[in-house]
């Protein structure tokens, strides 16, 4: 595959990953833009690679890492997006908070564990791949974050009976 | 119990990311019709991932063409502005100091 074509295919993918833990759009645009330059330059390494999207986001995570450390004052921590205010009126908003707020409850690596997961469909093996941490690791956090997310599901379904 | 819920959810995963054959498949509607609590965990993983998708990100695509460009420009090999105009001034002093019929000798060289 060809660079046009993995930057055609993954960006958005790349982008809404930042994006979840970046709230900064232009903070995001550009660790998206110094992952692809990093894909460019190790292009040989494509179609050596056991799955692109874990590969791709491996950098992704890697940059933002990077970027939060030299600017740690810029780090936000997980809150919800600027659409809180219009919730009301919208139900696909209100859904964005509602699970904004359960997310607001995990760790960060929980958090980006549950994303790849649901979001993207992502192994446990290929998050350990993403986080650099161990499979196990990634299984434990998954297995207990995915426990709460569905006790907290049920409160607020009970809550609203 | 929690060795089976965890792979209880590896199966949903599976499922969901249409990585079972079908075998597999008819394995997993079976168990979701006899097993009430699977049903309700499969119920429960469903719509959490329904809420989930609400946190993808779209990039827009003037910012998408924009990065494009910049990675190629950025990815431009330097140009050696000094050594070019070293280069240019060495050609320049040797046109004027030695004839013009030497001259390709030289640059052979």
């Amino acid at each position: 595959m060809d660079f046009d074509k993995v930057y055609d295919s993954y960006a958005d993918m790349v982008y809404s990953y930042i994006r979840f833990r970046i709230k900064d759009r232009f903070l995001a645009e550009d660790i998206l833009q110094d992952t692809f330059l990093s894909v460019y330059r190790n292009q040989a390494q494509l179609s050596k690679v056991r799955s692109i999207k874990a590969w791709l986001l491996s950098i992704a995570h890697n940059k933002m890492v990077d970027r939060l450390r030299k600017t740690r004052h810029e780090e936000l921590s997980y809150s919800p997006g600027d659409e809180s205010n219009a919730a009301a009126d919208h139900p696909q908003l209100e859904n964005n908070v509602f699970i904004d707020q359960l997310l607001g409850q995990l760790d960060e690596t929980s958090r980006q564990i549950v994303y790849g997961i649901y979001v993207e469909g992502l192994t446990c093996r290929d998050m350990a791949e993403i986080l650099g941490i161990p499979e196990g690791t990634v299984k434990s956090r998954s297995f207990y974050a995915r426990a709460k997310l569905r006790e907290w599901l049920e409160e607020d379904k009970n809550d609203a009976r | 119990m929690p060795d089976r819920l965890e792979k209880d959810l590896e199966l949903i995963d599976e499922y969901i990311n249409n990585r079972l054959s079908t075998a597999q498949k008819l394995e997993f509607y079976d168990r979701l019709r006899s097993d009430n609590e699977f049903m309700k965990l499969f119920k429960q993983e469903w719509e959490l991932r329904r809420l989930m998708q609400g946190c993808k990100a779209g990039l827009a695509a003037d910012a998408r063409a924009r990065i494009l460009k910049n990675i190629y420009v950025q990815s431009r090999p330097e140009v050696d502005i000094l050594a070019e105009l070293k280069s240019w001034i060495v050609d320049w002093i040797l046109k004027i100091a030695v004839p013009s019929p030497v001259l390709p000798y030289i640059n052979k060289l």
